[in-house]
């Protein structure tokens, strides 16, 4: 075995005095060249760990125990100016979020050549001939043009794009890319792991990945280090760890990735609970000049579907195509602009809204971002019987028990009923809020991308709960995402949108397996797929380049 | 850890600062130790003494009676316009932030033009009009600190009104009075609690300013402000004169400010950078 | 750029407009007759209707408006109700005075406020921020015209170091002005450094925790070029709001400090018109101040993109 280019070894991260450790006796091992997954929850320990080989852990953080050896010398005993000179030059280090990495107050150039002058002492020009040269390299046209560009003048994709480049620039033997994709929508994720793949194949530096999808990293890992609670739990080579999971941790993660069984055709004659006929929604944006016309975006532009009883309808698409908007507008959050919207044959758009909330007590949403959509400043059985305001006939006591009893059916035993928001996690949360939505007996749940903010483990326990209850209720889902790998296992029907207009309809199975449009396409090829094949993984790309052909193959690695 | 004892530290000073002086101000209301109008030819300009602890003063008045009388009109006067700056300011910032569209872009307006003449300017233009005392001046100082609240409820309710929460009460089918009052309002009462605590800081300056100048509380009445002009042409023969009031001043806004920093880490740490 | 300062410009006028309405009727709530208070004689009614007509008082309220917008666009704010002066040169003439005591005391401000606002939330937490938080609150509380009548009682009446009252300006005797300046400005950098030294602060502390300043860390770069060249620029940027926001302040309403220190500015011009009952003084020093903050504040907006380009649409 080669030398090894960084040794972690028994590494202890703690937070103050006598907090629990953040990373408890961690060890690996990653070689020059070799591309390293450390894969986890959040919370798990897996950014500190990366974060302290540059010691950069937030104020507070320290290393309690262990040490990390890099390029043959211990780095955690190094002097502030010694460990300045490694940072950069030798270790590089990428960021999950590229709308704040990069500063926003100064030029791509400055910043790209930042480090590179820093450490080679290279002339303002020559360093910006490389920045050039490597901006090239990531895809950004008009590399000498970007140079003098602010950051904000760039997408998300083209940022992390920049990032790269940048980071690469001074040369570093150990690249550091904490969840570089995860901030970024499905194609723009895969435009970006194919560009870092290719620049670190070519440069032959090592890397080391932190992620929470194990899908992801199955293109390029080499090894791949699994933590939990602090620890690593399994750690080995790709085909080891991915193919042949030891712990249940390992196996829930990989259970996590989609697993590509689209629901088969149902055709059985349904009623139909909702249409949707021709809606257009638009905004205006403020005049800039009072004598101005103020711009007019179309969010939503003549879409028309319909959602029968007991189906899960999926709609489809990238930020900003107008999804969101749609959902808030059947719910009578964002008025339509043309046409309507008819629950069981009555229109029910464009009414006042008292008479719009008796006629839709059935349809009820369940909002992205657990946080932000639950009052901070409420109990959670009160966050749920506010639901059963407006229903007149319960009694108080009525109201608290229906409460009760939905907590419960979702999830959350009496214990949590009386805690606030901020004292729950992540995933029980979203089920009060499912409780919310649940508890006044809706025929129709909006989900708006109600496992996005979630942890892979977690999106799985959601989803298995949203199909249970339907099952129970007999309710219909219209399911909101841009992650078309979630909505695979549950939708019945698919609708693909792409600024606004529905671009591609049909069953989950005939989407899925022969996609028509470019975009669907695009967005099912970039979605790997784990597979159980007798009691094994395997990784599987499908192929749809050939729609003749819409067969699975298995990944060439 | 070492920080949070200090924290602690420093609002227990501030609290135990503001209760002193609000004990002292009540103590000077009920019960005067002596008559702060009382005039003693017999011992004028006298330096602090077991007698009259902090001196007298030209008429022979004792001054620490005159403070405690001056603290008490002190903190009516900045509780006075603290209200009214909340109740006018709040109530606006709410109204444009909830309602937006042309009530938002006038309110806006008014409160840029509001803000075009400095505080204590508009304060004078305003008392020139309506003569000066205490009541006028809460008003003027009220109408000119609401802008403030105009701005920072306004922001606060335009980012609370785009929280999920808030819609999630829309999609129950809740009245816009319900969802105002029972999700956006209570969420902003820890920003709202912070800042009028700054505010009743900057409101005993401009209180004691404004009685310096001759425009706030009317001599004879004691006000910390008005005796310090009072003492100014005498300090060098008298420095107590401006020593005590402009020391009360101090211990007052520090206790204020003091408690004031404490309640913007607990309850509110990105306030600062909002206002 | 040149669009943005256009809409900022234009952006100015309605609040511009609504600024001069007020001052307009302004002198219209005034109690009494304006004529009968220049004329000072209210039984010579020949001479009232005479001074009516001239200061346009005949006339119905928007034709008075307007022939007082057009006077004050041609720079003719009218004359003194007392001494007959002309009201803008007077207010002029003081806002040198003023002018001056400020920028030099907003200056010095922003000089110790920024770096020190910056250091403390580098080192957020530890003693030297504790140190430099509780100073700055402890200079909050204390009020600038107490500090300068402390600093009068030690410096100028104890020591015989500094002269306490009077003022040369700056342009006739540099030396001299300067002494004169020295306790008005240490009183008025005492009383403003506390709000931008905190403002700074928290600015700062949020900028810290962005992933670019770890990234530039990240880079290698030294703490020194970290603060410097990532940090400062975002967390100027709203510092220099707060900062314009104490110059309009201040101009206008310096009139303690100038009253502590006996200086001919801006604030002392008010309170005298306002306690001799000049109304017509007072109505111009409400406009131009108001105009100036005006100004300030878009100053203030067209230096934002320097440092926050994402401003700049």
């Amino acid at each position: 075995m080669t030398e090894p280019l960084c040794t972690i070894s028994n590494l202890t991260i703690a937070f103050g005095t006598m907090g629990e450790p953040v990373v408890d006796a961690a060890s690996l091992r990653i070689a020059p060249g070799e591309f390293h997954a450390i894969v986890g929850e959040s919370g798990s320990g897996k950014t500190m760990l990366a974060r302290s080989i540059l010691g950069l852990l937030p104020s507070g953080g320290r290393i309690v125990a262990g040490q990390v050896d890099f390029d043959g010398r211990n780095i955690t005993q190094l002097s502030p100016e010694s460990m300045r000179k490694i940072r950069g030059k030798e270790i590089g280090m990428i960021f999950q979020d590229p709308m704040g990495s990069l500063n926003p107050a100064l030029r791509i150039g400055t910043q790209m050549s930042e480090a590179l002058r820093l450490h080679s002492g290279l002339d303002r020009c020559m360093a910006r001939d490389q920045a050039e040269r490597l901006l090239d390299q990531v895809g950004i046209r008009h590399p000498r043009r970007a140079l003098d560009q602010f950051p904000h003048e760039f997408s998300g994709g083209m940022r992390q794009r920049i990032m790269i480049a940048s980071t690469l620039l001074p040369g570093p033997k150990l690249l550091i890319a904490d969840e570089p994709t995860t901030a970024l929508d499905t194609i723009a994720q895969a435009n970006v792991m194919e560009i870092l793949t290719k620049v670190t194949v070519e440069s032959g530096v090592a890397v080391l990945f932190i992620s929470h999808d194990l899908g992801l990293v199955a293109h390029r890992a080499d090894t791949v280090t699994v933590m939990d609670k602090a620890r690593v739990i399994e750690q080995g080579s790709y085909e080891e760890v991915l193919l042949n999971p030891r712990t249940e941790k390992t196996k829930a993660l990989l259970a996590a990735v989609p697993q590509g069984t689209a629901k088969p055709e149902d055709s059985r004659p349904r009623e139909t609970l909702l249409e949707v006929r021709s809606a257009q929604i638009e905004f205006r944006g403020r005049r800039k000049l009072p004598w101005l016309r103020p711009a007019i975006t179309r969010a939503v532009d003549n879409v028309s579907f319909d959602l029968r009883k007991g189906e899960t309808l999926a709609v489809i698409g990238a930020s900003g195509s107008g999804k969101t908007t749609l959902g808030r507008a059947i719910l009578g959050l964002v008025p339509l602009s043309a046409g309507e919207v008819r629950l069981s044959g009555d229109k029910v758009s464009g009414l006042g809204r008292k008479e719009f909330r008796t006629k839709t007590q059935g349809i009820q949403i369940v909002f992205q971002d657990p946080i932000g959509a639950l009052d901070p400043r409420m109990r959670v059985l009160d966050l749920v019987a506010e639901s059963l305001r407006h229903h007149q006939n319960l009694s108080r006591q009525n109201k608290r028990d229906r409460s009760c009893e939905t907590l419960e059916e979702c999830g959350l035993g009496k214990g949590l009923h009386q805690r606030f928001p901020h004292q729950l996690s992540g995933g029980q949360r979203q089920r009060v809020a499912i409780a919310r939505a649940l508890v006044s007996r809706p025929d129709i749940i909006v989900l708006d991308e109600p496992v996005s903010a979630l942890d892979v483990t977690v999106q799985e326990q959601i989803l298995q709960l949203l199909d249970r209850l339907k099952a129970q209720h007999g309710l219909s889902y219209i399911f909101i995402s841009h992650d078309i790998g979630v909505v695979e296992d549950i939708a019945d029907r698919v609708i693909i949108m792409i600024d606004g207009k529905i671009v591609e309809r049909g069953s989950a199975h005939a989407v899925f397996n022969s996609p028509k449009h470019e975009f669907t396409r695009q967005l099912l090829s970039v979605l790997p797929e784990l597979r159980e094949v007798d009691g094994r993984f395997q990784l599987v790309y499908r192929d749809h380049t050939n729609p003749a052909q819409a067969k699975h193959s298995t990944v060439n690695r | 850890m070492k920080y949070l004892v200090a924290l602690r530290f420093n609002a227990l000073i501030g609290i135990s600062l503001v209760s002193i002086v609000a004990i002292a101000a009540l103590a000077g209301y009920v019960v005067p130790s002596a008559d702060p109008l009382h005039i003693d030819y017999s011992a004028f300009l006298s330096p602090p003494s077991p007698a009259h602890p902090f001196g007298t003063d030209n008429f022979g008045r004792d001054v620490l009676s005159r403070v405690l009388v001056g603290a008490w009109s002190s903190l009516i006067s900045a509780f006075g316009t603290v209200v009214v700056a909340v109740i006018l300011g709040g109530t606006l910032g709410a109204v444009a932030g909830f309602f937006g569209g042309w009530v938002d872009r006038l309110i806006g307006i008014l409160t840029d033009t509001l803000m075009a003449f400095p505080g204590l300017l508009m304060a004078l233009a305003l008392i020139s009009i309506l003569g000066a005392g205490i009541v006028p001046m809460i008003i003027t100082l009220g109408v000119s600190f609401s802008t403030i609240f105009i701005r920072v409820v306004r922001s606060l309710v335009l980012s609370l009104r785009e929280q999920e929460f808030v819609q999630a009460s829309s999609a129950m089918g809740n009245g816009e009075m319900y969802t105002i009052l029972r999700h956006i309002l209570p969420n902003c009462i820890s920003s709202l609690l912070v800042l009028a605590t700054s505010t009743l800081a900057f409101a005993i300056l401009a209180e004691s300013a404004l009685s310096f100048l001759g425009l706030g509380v009317q001599a004879p009445n004691p006000s910390w402000g008005g005796m310090l002009a009072e003492g100014r042409g005498l300090m060098g023969h008298a420095p107590w004169l401006v020593l005590f009031p402009g020391f009360a001043i101090f211990l007052t806004l520090l206790g204020i400010n003091l408690v004031g920093d404490a309640l913007r880490d607990w309850l509110d740490p990105w306030m600062e950078s909002e206002t | 750029m040149l669009k943005y300062a256009f809409i900022r410009v234009l952006a100015a006028i309605p609040t511009l407009f609504l600024v001069t309405i007020l001052v307009f009727f302004f002198i219209r709530l005034v109690p009494g007759d304006p004529a009968a208070m220049l004329v000072g004689d209210i039984q010579n009614i020949g001479r009232l209707e005479e001074v009516r007509s001239s200061l346009g008082l005949d006339r119905t309220i928007p034709e008075q408006f307007v022939i007082w917008i057009g006077r004050v666009v041609q720079g003719d704010l009218g004359v003194s109700m007392i001494n007959k002066a002309p009201v803008l040169e007077t207010i002029l003439q003081r806002f040198a005075v003023t002018a001056q005591v400020v920028f030099i005391s907003v200056l010095l401000t922003t000089l110790i406020a920024v770096p020190a606002g910056m250091i403390a939330a580098w080192k957020q937490n530890k003693p030297a921020d504790n140190v430099i938080v509780i100073t700055s609150i402890g200079v909050m509380s204390i009020p600038s015209f107490w500090i300068g009548l402390t600093l009068i009682l030690i410096f100028g009446i104890k020591l015989g170091w500094l002269p306490s009252i009077g003022y040369v300006s700056l342009f006739e005797d540099f030396s001299a002005g300067a002494v004169y300046l020295i306790m008005p400005v240490i009183a008025l950098v005492m009383g403003e450094l506390g709000g931008v030294l905190r403002m700074t602060r928290a600015s700062t502390i949020e900028v810290m925790r962005r992933d670019y300043i770890t990234h530039a860390r990240a880079k290698g770069l030294s703490e020194g070029a970290v603060l410097a060249r990532h940090a400062f620029p975002n967390a100027f940027a709203p510092t220099l709001t707060v900062i314009g926001m104490v110059i309009g302040a201040l101009l206008g309403g310096a009139a303690v400090i100038e009253t502590v220190f006996t200086l001919p500015g801006l604030g002392r011009l008010t309170i005298e018109a306002i306690s001799s009952r000049d109304y017509s003084m007072v109505q111009g020093i409400l406009l131009v101040v108001a105009v100036i903050y005006v100004l300030i504040n878009l100053i203030t907006d067209l230096l934002y993109p320097l440092f926050d380009p994402r401003m700049n649409f």
